[in-house]
């Protein structure tokens, strides 16, 4: 029943193997005594004697039988329990009794664990050849890695020689960081940094309130004019009040005379004149208003994308190796605009509906406190069943969008593969996957449907418990004299202008909710410093003469752990006018080292020089702008071909442009184009070919003279024929330059001065191409074999 | 007439042709012949083009063999005698036709195809184009206009235009 991955039966038991430190400075030590439950507590108790420590007590979810339950593996620093409080542990030969099995640390001669197929296993040997086994998820693997580490430290302490096997290449395990929040727990959303509950909303509003300042007199104004405009919003109802109270239906106070006529009169046409004036008043102001705001919101918009994306310009590398280029675009794109979004709308509106809430209430629970109560009192309702709907809406619009897409897909696959279907005649198959998506789709929104059906009628029905009401308990006071006509009216027309925002009132914590997501993310990036940056006392590099250096060079991602380093030991020593060669297989360090070069990383160990001045303490753009670098796949902005070259020196004059293109064989096809130099290229522009927008980029590289040249893997990508007029550019962009050339096809190096072999970030092998050719077993041997044998291409060899 | 033993070039650099020796005289439509002054050999048909037509056209001409073999530049055609630059301009003139456009008078739309009644520097004239990915800018403030017919237009930039014109325009960008 032995499981035994391939590889790694026991070593020897006289391996002298150094035992590695448990933990590492770097790494948090992850906690392997836990608590135990008293049943399993007692078994301890009966197995150990007092005087002895806890080392680890650890619980796994998987049983020996190989399904969920509870097992523990227990260690003191004399022996080892594996308790199996439900069942007998697996090869019970030394169990004293059911469900517990003991070894004495002194006996174990191997600890070792495994990673299968969605479980884990430690692995755990005796000096007799037996084996214990115990098996966990994999939410436990860091424990248990852990766990080994620990007891493998305590079989060294009671086994005076120390002699314990060990497999010579199991790779120290590394705990995979859990994207889990730091503070509290909880697992971290897709997609995101930080975690959603844990962010201080308040300092994030906060922050982004600041973004107003600048247009204080400006939101002031748009301010001032709301507050203007939802006073006039309430004056209407109010006039019309006025209007039947005072004219068409006139409240005489007791002792008082019925007005004339002419004094109706009178009134009626003050009121109408008040009203022309109000309305003409609003709709200045309504102007004003959407202009001020449409201005502030626009500028606000500007200044926030205008500050990402300049800070973005400004990020190192690192920045966007963590990230895909997505959430970067959606960043600068959607977050901004849920920004802009909640400062120039949402903020405006929720205080001034809070406003209006409010002076509706005030006047009405003025005039008639019990009519108040009862009127206003099925908002409340009103607030849940939006809640309601809003929370039973939302997954099934999430829903509705992801039907969408799969219908999409299932669209693109069965167009873009028409030759296919065709071919295999499954049109039947395509129209059955078409239908059971578009069923789906047609599910879906009859579950909208169904919410729609009863929450917009369930609204209408609470919000008519309120005309009721007034009709209710407001007619027969008004029949008693105790409320006047007017009023009733009134009543109606603020219950309508109160129930009107609930349903956004209900939506507004989520709105914050998703302002400060957005908002934190943007502000991550803002806070984020270029990890690359010049130094304070950083000095201009003079023009390179193209003496660089590599000392003892090692470079780590910042992704990756402590110990593993995708270069290691790296020194070379270029002259100026060299070509060095960078060979090895993918993976191996190859552009890593290039990019080394151009410091879009820093060293993590050692030092590169050029000239004797270490770059690190040059300014990055006197370096950056004495490199020119051609990369695989050419990159072309849309523009013309002309601003394409001049890319790197816009001031380029015309005639140097063509002396560039012409250096890079990229002149002849284009004069042939119709507007020349004036083509236009990039995405709405002609389609080049690879090898033609290769030359164009080789075209930019020469006229920006740089003196230090990188081409990496710049003829992969073309045709034998095209590689030729491409080689032949790129040897006189060589000429008196250093450069630094990567190739897959090797032959594209034969020339080189010095070919340097990377192996799994190390320098494997060192020479010209015909010293390294000559080395038995030798990688860029085999390299250039496999080469020849492919191509049947006799070049390299000679 | 075989290129080797014309004018030979250094086969990467560019090659300025000096003005004083460039001898043109009209050839076949589309073509002109060269000689060099100095240069005994016989004289070589050659076909001229803009390298730059929108940004540059009165510069750089270059001037290309029957098999598109670069044979030299022509920096600038004023700077030739007076004779070879009269035969090199009317010939641009006549195989370059992108009229410059300086008046929109009207633009109207149905159904997404856009009538275009504009005044050029080559008469009035009116035209369709469909969509709006047929006009657009290129190098820098230019506007091309491409009609259904595959006719072009150019507009100079926006600010060449009258504010009646651009505003017209303006729209379609």
């Amino acid at each position: 029943m032995l499981l035994r991955p391939k590889g790694s039966d026991p070593a020897p038991a006289d391996s002298t193997e150094p035992v590695p430190e448990p933990t590492d400075a770097e790494t948090p030590a992850i906690p392997v005594v836990e608590s135990l439950p008293s049943d399993v507590e007692r078994i301890v108790q009966e197995h150990t004697d007092p005087g002895e420590t806890t080392q680890v007590a650890l619980h796994s979810d998987i049983t020996p039988e190989g399904s969920y339950g509870d097992q523990w593996l227990i260690a003191t620093d004399q022996r080892l329990l594996i308790v199996n409080p439900d069942g007998t542990t697996d090869g019970a030969q030394d169990t004293s009794d059911s469900g517990v099995l003991e070894l004495p640390l002194d006996q174990i001669s191997l600890l070792e664990t495994h990673e299968f197929h969605g479980l884990g296993m430690l692995e755990i040997g005796t000096d007799a050849g037996e084996t214990q086994e115990v098996q966990f998820s994999r939410s436990l693997v860091d424990k248990f890695a852990e766990a080994r580490a620990v007891l493998e430290e305590a079989v060294k302490n009671v086994k005076p020689d120390g002699k314990l096997a060990e497999d010579e290449d199991e790779p120290r395990h590394r705990p995979v960081p859990k994207p889990r929040c730091a503070e509290c727990g909880r697992v971290l959303p897709p997609g995101a940094d930080r975690c959603p509950a844990c962010i201080k909303k308040g300092q994030l509003l906060v922050r982004v309130v600041q973004y107003v300042k600048p247009y204080w007199h400006l939101s002031l104004i748009s301010f001032l004019l709301s507050i203007g405009l939802t006073l006039l919003e309430l004056a209407p109802p109010y006039l019309f009040k006025t209007l039947i109270d005072r004219s068409l239906v006139p409240v005489v106070p007791p002792g008082g005379t019925f007005p004339t006529m002419a004094a109706r009169y009178g009134v009626l046409w003050e009121l109408v004149a008040i009203l022309v004036v109000i309305y003409i008043v609003r709709a200045v102001m309504t102007g004003g208003r959407t202009l001020s705001l449409g201005w502030l919101s626009n500028r606000i918009m500007f200044d926030v994308r205008t500050e990402v994306f300049e800070h973005l310009q400004r990020l190192s590398l690192g920045f966007y190796d963590k990230r895909t280029m997505g959430s970067i675009m959606s960043r600068v794109n959607n977050d901004t605009g849920v920004i802009n979004g909640f400062v120039a709308n949402t903020m405006p509106d929720f205080l001034l509906t809070v406003l209006r809430l409010f002076l509706i209430g005030v006047i009405l629970f003025r005039m008639n406190f019990t009519l108040a109560a009862l009127v206003l009192l099925p908002s409340v309702p009103m607030w849940w069943m939006a809640r309601w709907f809003r929370s039973s809406i939302r997954p099934i619009w999430r829903k509705y969008w992801q039907q969408q897409s799969r219908i999409s897909t299932v669209l693109a696959s069965s167009i873009s593969g028409v030759r296919v279907v065709k071919g295999f005649a499954q049109e039947q198959r395509e129209n059955r996957r078409f239908r059971s998506r578009m069923h789906d789709f047609l599910r879906i929104n009859m579950r909208t449907v169904r919410i729609r059906m009863i929450y917009f009628p369930a609204v209408a029905l609470v919000s008519a418990i309120g005309s009721i009401i007034i009709w209710v308990v407001g007619a027969p006071q008004v029949l008693k004299g105790i409320l006047s006509l007017g009023e009733l009216t009134l009543f109606t027309n603020y219950m309508w202008q109160f129930y009107a925002p609930i349903g956004m009132l209900a939506e507004i914590d989520n709105t914050i909710q998703q302002t400060a997501t957005a908002a934190e993310r943007v502000f991550e990036m803002l806070d984020t410093e270029p990890e690359v940056r010049d130094q304070s006392d950083a000095v201009e590099l003079p023009r390179i003469v193209g003496h660089i250096k590599f000392e003892n060079v090692s470079f780590r991602y910042e992704t990756q752990e402590p110990g593993e380093y995708v270069l290691e030991d790296i020194n070379l020593d270029a002259q100026p006018g060299q070509l060095i060669g960078l060979v090895g297989h993918s993976g191996s360090g190859k552009s890593t080292l290039v990019n080394l070069l151009q410091r879009f990383y820093d060293v993590t160990g050692g030092a590169i020089t050029i000239d004797g001045l270490d770059i690190r303490d040059v300014k990055l753009k006197s370096l950056r702008q004495q490199t020119g670098i051609v990369l695989q796949e050419s990159f072309l902005f849309s523009g013309t071909i002309a601003e394409n070259i001049a890319y790197g020196r816009p001031d380029a004059s015309r005639e140097e442009i063509m002396a560039a293109a012409k250096a890079a064989n990229a002149h002849r096809f284009i004069v042939r184009f119709t507007d020349g130099y004036d083509t236009e290229v990039g995405e709405r522009g002609v389609r080049l070919s690879g090898g033609e927008k290769q030359r164009i980029s080789i075209a930019r590289a020469i006229l920006n003279n740089p003196r230090l040249m990188i081409l990496d893997e710049a003829t992969s990508a073309v045709d034998t024929e095209t590689e030729q007029l491409i080689q032949e550019a790129l040897d006189r962009v060589m000429k008196d330059r250093t450069v630094f050339a990567i190739a897959h096809r090797l032959s594209t190096l034969r020339n080189a001065s010095m070919l340097i072999v990377l192996d799994k970030g190390r320098i494997a092998e060192v020479g010209t191409h015909d010293e390294l050719v000559t080395r038995e077993d030798g990688i860029y041997r085999k390299l250039v074999e496999i080469q020849t044998d492919l191509s049947n291409n006799v070049v390299l060899t000679e | 007439m075989t290129p080797e033993t014309r004018v030979a070039p250094k086969p990467n650099q560019l090659e300025l042709l000096d003005p004083e020796a460039v001898r043109l005289v009209k050839a076949k439509p589309g073509w002109l012949s060269l000689t060099l002054e100095g240069d005994e050999l016989e004289p070589l048909l050659v076909k001229p083009v803009r390298t730059f037509p929108l940004t540059d056209p009165e510069h750089y001409i270059s001037l290309l063999d029957e098999e598109e073999n670069e044979v030299g530049v022509v920096a600038d055609p004023r700077t030739l005698e007076s004779k070879s630059r009269r035969v090199l301009r009317s010939l641009l003139e006549r195989t370059y036709f992108l009229p410059i456009v300086e008046k929109i008078h009207k633009i109207t739309e149905d159904f997404g195809v856009y009538r275009w009644e504009v005044g050029t520097n080559k008469g009035d004239r009116t035209f369709e184009v469909r969509g709006r990915d047929d006009v657009r800018f290129v190098a820098n403030g230019h506007v091309l206009v491409r009609d259904i017919d595959g006719n072009r237009y150019h507009i100079l930039s926006l600010n060449s235009l009258d504010a009646e014109s651009r505003l017209l325009l303006d729209l379609l960008l």
